[in-house]
């Protein structure tokens, strides 16, 4: 067993090392953390969603609505008395505004749900005869009642599409456990269906279904209802953020491979340091398995605090982190709201768990070697590179398939992204692991360039000497910064991308769209805008579209119904199919566009046939014109000619009007005249120029990658913290040589010289190494990660930035690095210094 | 009269089980002393005509169909069942609204059946609103449901009535067919509750309905006849100061005599003067009995699972009518545990001399 | 005169308590002198010798090297002090591992600025003087102890210091090698008319010296000291 005395001397060798034990501790934090706190973000984010579907589903399974607007209510009547399916709740929902912000109109017939237990609205039963007999009364969330200062009995104004109504508060639900319900108003269904002028109509029925139930009642329901279960809905929301959440946790292990790359480096770093003392061990009789399980030992008792730690600094971060990944979320898929991270003691004992198993590994290598240490006392210090040749040799053919390896796994996966990520993983190991081997040609090459200065061949051989303590901390900045690289190349590119499209497709000089609070829901424009717009001079061409969803073979998808105008030229930038001819079918026959991602997804290309279902005329197969480029909806998208939406669905609204003016037409007065209508309509509408569409669709765009750049940035601290632990802990194991040189007579200024050259050195080398990584990591991210997260493509871009800001960022990470411990050397008497050791 | 406005407003407001039942009923209180204003009410005898008064009168705030029998197949099951719907206007008025959705009425029914041979009673209750079909009544034809829960009459709203319920546990079809007239409760069918004037009910009932149908038990049907009884009653009163709940018997004896008591319990638990009853004759000729006419013993006492001590066996002596029995519920546990807590089941009456069956009824305790 | 050291005080605080290592010592090498310097172990031989070779300041006292008072020099002036005036050899050799026998050896030229010729001249004759001649390629840890202190007396008398100091140059050694090596700095001291001063415990290195001196708790005393037994 591990004897006390043992664990003492490691105590010991760490408290008199504190700056090596707590970096080791920080490294190992910081990898733990940013992989706890991207978890968090992660299920938090999930839950949030799952919270938000169940809340007002409560114990209800499914849920009914009508294919296209609303349910006539005599159905509910119907499904209830008839089909006897009682565990059902009727409601009319609409988007209101108070004060300005949207809030969610909820009508619900408070005796539906009565006996149902655990409901998700607990309606106070006292409040119920007013509910059903005052009009417009209502009930709020606590919330509300604070930010407006209402008490029960007071009146609130909303506005329902243009007009003011003025609502009783009746209760007040207090949202302490809920912070969805603060955006509800609660009314009865028949308050709901007068405020909103609905009378008649339902917006959906809520069902509690087993399965035999559901089947039977999906085949007696008419063609113009359908039936989606809230399991299903939580499941394509898993299935539609799994991309998303993919990169994160991707990203979120690079920052624990780098952080296993330092735990590496600095156990082997220790053993190096005391192979005097645990042969002076094997001396007194302790045995190689005893010296092995210690260090295994020591791993764990270092892995367990750092990743205490790591998780109370996650935990942290993943607060933090959850803004960001709530907000692009919402972004790119559905509306998420929390607020706090959710921590469950199954994630912290996987975050231990993780980083402990990867302390462990990182620990094998070393534990190993000090099991082999001879029971011999060897006073040349130096001897520790003959054993590590050996080594890299063999690691250096491992990198070697593990690289050649990564192709072949991609080009066999097809689809699959966890795939894919697994082969840019085992892409980026086999590349470090060649790094050593490559380091070692590179400054055996520089040496052998002649050269007159003893301080040049004092810097490349201090830089070579230290390479078994080193090499694997200047791997952990290379992966780092290679990161950097490829991340950064691949936004830039996707970016300058998306900029492109979005100048080819936004082909109108002004949008006039109608907005409207939720997301799901778009505003549909009042029909005297069409009109009074082509009434107005200087109109060169008007296009409109109208926002909706498409149910393709049972899944549904965002759909724009296109009226395209005639400066609308070709409409999009086709990927399949001859431009002049797809436009030629869309302007003329029964067919639809998808988008990449769709054809990607879906397996379909321009010629295919789709069955859709129509609001009127039941399932329909209507042929695939073209696949364009888009970047706005990741699982896809249809577009459909306004002729053929007219013959298939009833629906005549549109959402977005887009003018083309004539060119001397002053864009500006335009857009004013529209503003003024706008002001005067009291419609949520919206003017907007090309400009700005486009200008925000890239703001969304950096949003978006917003959480990215912070687990970039995240990554380089823990390489930078372990690249500062390893030099830190190597100049210093250095101060009886710096001393020696210092006795001879080099000036404190010149030895800080010295060991900054060979911190930058190193620095520079770990930078050059990480640019043909990450420019490889990049084409991989776009190529293989990116078309499998999204099904887009992109131009791959070049920035010239990019590399230097690279070498800039390695070599000031090795500076800073290399600053401390210079600091402390030209501190350090020289009479110490002589002596230790 | 049974005071089951009590009931009915306390299910509302207990509906949400955070209300516990004593604040509801408290709460009933109140609210129905304050909101009769604008209701219809009983002041004086009406004259009650048929089947126009079968139907409902929304413009007083609650009203009952009340159906209660004891039932078997002719051998050695028998069964009691209960089948009510009460209606509640929350308001004189109905909402004006252009949705079908807004009304002021709302509906609930309670359903139980006792079956006796196993010693089972299964109870449910429903509550909707009186629009869009889900609940209501009609005249002609005669018809008070609540979503498949119904009593149908003829189309010209006359007897035979049809009872139909289904629940998850039982079902009833049953046909029922006054073999007596109907019996006007009260002064005329005016039912006096408390000292206020106005705070009474309209209040007849048919006393006995000759029965016949189908009972379902899960799977099993089982053909049934026997004896029910009809409470109808409509009110905008409220209970009496000082007044905790009530103990109602409907007994239907073999020698075609029936009785109807209430005794109305005081804070003390003494009995109100408000009590009341009727003795009702073979030829439909009934016998007012006041509050200190009928002497009521209880016998044994049965504890619920809700902590609940009904008094499951009582002596009734009517000194006037030469009468003695003991009342006995033929099944202890018949407890209706819905919004609110009482008890209403099957009772068998036998002669406290001789201990033979003079016949069956009806028991409700309320207030324990 | 080369060196004089006048009353030199070294004292160290160690939890709370004041040691006096040298107490009022005072010394006077000549040019060309070699001296041995003799005490038990704890004396404060060693602190003297840092204290002379500029490695350490005195508490109190003062030392004059070369008509130069070292005593009051900051850091980087007594570095190039150092490096011009003063040669070291250790116990230890510590010898730069990454560099190679010639480089540690050049290395004191290379810091005083000599010529790639000189430095190259001065090399071959110091390899050849200490019999290492063919070895400049090899690295600290490929010699054995005797050559390694070999090249580390070639760096300390390379450029030609007025002073060399060793601190027990023979102590790591076995007693033959440590003959040689101890034959070989005298001798090259010697040479170039360089004044040596030795740390030893060793009776043989004493033999060697000019004169003796005897550092017994903290207290130097002079030269032919009878009473020591050896």
């Amino acid at each position: 067993m591990v004897t006390p005395l043992l664990l003492r001397s490691s105590w010991r060798f760490f408290t008199h090392h504190p700056w090596q034990l707590w970096l080791t501790l920080l490294s190992i934090a910081l990898g733990t953390a940013v992989m706890v706190a991207v978890d968090l973000a992660n299920m938090t984010a999930r839950q949030s969603f799952r919270h938000s579907v169940t809340l007002l589903a409560g114990p209800m399974t499914h849920e009914i609505s009508a294919r296209e607007g609303d349910i006539p209510e005599q159905f509910y009547t119907r499904l209830r008395i008839d089909w006897q399916l009682r565990a059902s709740s009727p409601q009319l929902v609409a988007t209101v505004r108070v004060a300005g912000l949207p809030y969610t109109l909820l009508g619900v017939d408070p005796f539906a749900m009565l006996f149902q237990p655990r409901a998700g609205l607990d309606i106070p039963a006292a409040t119920l005869p007013r509910l059903l007999t005052e009009p417009n009364s209502a009930l709020i969330s606590s919330e509300l009642a604070a930010r407006e200062k209402l008490t029960i009995g007071d009146r609130l104004d909303v506005t329902i599409k243009q007009a003011r109504k003025t609502l009783t508060v009746v209760a007040i639900l207090d949202v302490k456990q809920d912070a969805r319900l603060a955006e509800l108003l609660v009314t009865d269904i028949a308050t709901a269906q007068s405020l909103l002028d609905k009378p008649g109509v339902l917006s959906r029925i809520q069902l509690r279904l087993d399965n035999d139930q559901a089947t039977q009642l999906q085949e007696q329901l008419p063609a113009e209802l359908k039936l989606n279960s809230y399991q299903s809905r939580q499941q394509s929301f898993s299935q539609m953020t799994e991309a998303f959440r993919i990169n994160l946790t991707a990203m979120s292990l690079l920052a624990m491979l780098v952080g296993a790359f330092l735990v590496y480096n600095t156990m082997t770093f220790s053993v190096l340091q005391r192979r005097h003392a645990f042969a002076v061990n094997r001396m007194v009789g302790v045995t190689g398995t005893q010296l092995f399980r210690h260090l295994l030992l020591e791993a764990v008792l270092l892995g367990l605090t750092g990743s205490a730690l790591g998780i109370v600094l996650g935990i942290i971060l993943g607060q933090g982190l959850l803004v960001l990944v709530t907000q692009t979320i919402s972004d790119l898929y559905v509306s998420v709201d929390a607020t706090n991270v959710l921590v469950t003691p199954w994630q912290i004992m996987k975050g231990m768990g993780i980083t402990l198993l990867a302390v462990l590994t990182a620990t094998l290598a070393p534990a190993l070697e000090a099991a082999r240490v001879p029971p011999v006392l060897v006073s040349r210090a130096s001897h520790l590179e003959h054993t590590g040749k050996r080594i890299s040799n063999w690691l250096l053919l491992v990198g070697i398939i593990a690289m050649a390896m990564s192709p072949l796994l991609i080009g066999a996966s097809a689809r699959s992204l966890v795939t894919g990520f697994i082969a840019l993983f085992l892409f980026i190991v086999g590349y470090s692991l060649v790094v050593p081997g490559v380091l070692k040609a590179i400054l055996r090459g520089l040496l052998r360039i002649p050269t007159d200065s003893l301080y040049q061949r004092m810097t490349l051989r201090g830089v070579q000497a230290s390479l078994s303590r080193t090499s694997l901390a200047i791997v952990a900045l290379c992966v780092a910064v290679s990161a950097t690289v490829g991340v950064s190349i691949m936004v830039g590119s996707f970016r300058a991308s998306v900029a492109d499209w979005l100048e080819d497709t936004l082909q109108s000089d002004l949008y006039i769209s109608a907005t409207s609070g939720d997301s799901h829901i778009d505003g549909e424009l009042d029909a005297s805008w069409l009109p009074r717009v082509q009434a107005l001079p200087g109109i060169a061409s008007i296009s409109t579209g109208r926002n909706a969803r498409l149910e393709v073979e049972g899944v549904s998808v965002p759909m724009l119904v296109l009226q395209p105008g005639a400066h609308s030229s070709r409409g999009f930038e086709y990927l399949q199919g001859d431009p002049a001819a797809v436009w030629q079918a869309f302007l003329l026959e029964d067919v639809l566009l998808v988008s990449e991602p769709f054809a990607y997804h879906r397996g379909v290309q321009a010629g295919d046939h789709l069955t859709v279902q129509t609001g009127k005329a039941g399932r329909v197969s209507l042929k695939i014109a073209g696949v364009y480029r888009d970047y706005s909806a990741s699982q896809g998208m249809a577009v459909i000619p306004r002729r053929v939406y007219d013959k298939y669905w009833a629906d005549r609204g549109i959402t977005t009007i887009g003018l083309k003016l004539v060119k001397e037409t002053d864009v500006a007065a335009v857009a004013e005249q529209l503003r003024r209508w706008v002001a005067s309509s009291d419609q949520a509408v919206m003017v907007r120029s090309n400009k700005t569409i486009r200008d925000f669709s890239l703001q969304v765009f950096d949003r978006t990658f917003a959480i990215t750049n912070v687990l970039r940035l995240l990554v380089i601290i823990v390489a930078f913290v372990g690249v500062f632990s390893a030099l830190m802990a190597l100049f210093l194991e250095k101060s009886r040589e710096y001393a020696i040189l210092r006795a001879t007579g080099i000036t404190p200024a010149q030895l800080r010289r010295l060991v900054l050259w060979q911190s930058g050195l190193i620095g520079l080398l770990a930078g050059l190494l990480s640019l043909p990584l990450g420019w490889i990591m990049s084409d991989i991210l776009i190529e293989v990660i990116n078309r499998r997260s999204f099904g887009w493509t992109m131009q791959s871009y070049f920035f010239l930035s990019l590399p230097l800001q690279a070498l800039l960022l390695s070599v000031l990470a090795a500076l800073l690095a290399g600053l401390y411990p210079t600091q402390r050397i030209s501190r350090v008497s020289l009479r110490e210094g002589l002596h230790s050791l | 009269m049974k005071l089951r406005f009590c009931l009915l407003f306390g299910l509302l407001l207990g509906a949400c089980d955070k209300v516990p039942t004593e604040a509801a009923l408290d709460l009933t209180a109140a609210l129905g002393g304050q909101a009769a204003q604008g209701f219809s009410r009983a002041t004086e005898p009406r004259s009650f005509r048929f089947p126009r008064d079968h139907a409902a009168h929304p413009d007083f705030r609650n009203e009952w169909w009340y159906i209660t029998g004891n039932l078997s197949d002719g051998q050695d099951q028998r069964f009691g069942y209960q089948v009510t719907l009460f209606r509640v206007a929350l308001a004189p008025q109905s909402p004006r609204s252009q949705s079908h959705w807004a009304t002021n009425q709302v509906w609930m029914a309670h359903v139980a059946l006792t079956d006796v041979r196993a010693n089972r009673h299964w109870h449910d209750q429903r509550l909707a609103r009186g629009a869009v079909g889900l609940a209501g009544q009609t005249a002609q034809p005669f018809r008070v449901w609540l979503e498949d829960w119904q009593i149908l009459g003829t189309s010209g709203g006359e007897f035979p009535w049809t009872v139909v319920v289904q629940t998850e546990q039982f079902g009833l079809q049953l046909q029922l067919q006054p073999v007596k007239p109907v019996v006007l409760q009260g002064d005329k069918g005016l039912s006096q509750k408390s000292e206020q004037p106005g705070n009474a009910s309209y209040y007849y009932s048919f006393t006995r309905l000759r029965t016949e149908g189908e009972i379902l038990k899960g799977d099993e049907r089982v053909r049934v006849r026997g004896w029910s009884w009809l409470d109808r009653e409509w009110s905008t009163s409220a209970l009496g100061d000082g007044q905790v709940g009530w103990d109602w018997f409907s007994l239907q004896l073999e020698d075609q005599h029936e009785l109807m008591f209430y005794r109305l319990r005081r804070h003390d638990g003494a009995t109100d003067r408000h009590s009341a009853g009727k003795w009702i004759l073979p030829d439909g000729q009934t016998r007012s009995l006041a509050a200190e006419e009928v002497n009521l013993q209880p016998l044994r006492y049965w504890t619920s699972s809700s902590g609940r001590r009904y008094p499951v066996s009582w002596q009734v002596t009517i000194p006037a009518l030469q009468q003695q029995f003991i009342v006995e519920a033929l099944v202890a546990d018949q407890e209706m545990a819905t919004g609110i807590y009482y008890w209403e089941g099957a009772v068998q009456v036998t002669s406290a001399a001789k201990g033979e069956s003079l016949g069956y009824g009806y028991l409700e305790m309320t207030g324990y | 005169m080369l060196l004089r050291a006048d009353h030199l005080h070294y004292a160290y605080e160690e939890a709370g308590h004041l040691h006096d290592v040298l107490q009022d010592v005072s010394l006077m090498l000549q040019t060309g002198e070699r001296v041995a310097l003799l005490g038990s172990s704890g004396s404060g031989k060693s602190t003297l010798l840092n204290l002379l070779g500029g490695i350490d300041t005195p508490t109190q006292g003062a030392i004059q090297i070369a008509d130069k008072t070292i005593t009051h020099l900051r850091e980087p002036d007594l570095t190039l002090f150092r490096r011009q005036h003063i040669g070291f050899v250790y116990q230890q050799f510590n010898l730069i591992p990454t560099l190679t026998t010639a480089e540690n050896i050049l290395l004191p030229l290379e810091l005083l600025g000599f010529s790639q010729q000189e430095q190259q001249q001065r090399l071959a004759h110091w390899l050849g003087a200490i019999g290492l001649s063919g070895r400049e390629k090899s690295f600290p840890d490929q010699l054995s102890g005797g050559e390694q202190q070999r090249v580390s007396i070639a760096r300390a008398l390379i450029h030609q210091p007025a002073l060399v100091l060793a601190d027990e140059p023979t102590g790591n050694l076995d007693a033959h090698t440590g003959q040689r090596v101890l034959s070989m700095l005298f001798e090259l001291a010697a040479e170039s008319q360089q004044t040596l001063l030795v740390v030893t415990h060793s009776k043989t290195v004493a033999d060697k010296a000019d004169r003796i001196l005897i550092l017994e708790q903290g207290m130097l005393h002079d030269e032919d000291m009878q009473g020591i037994a050896w």
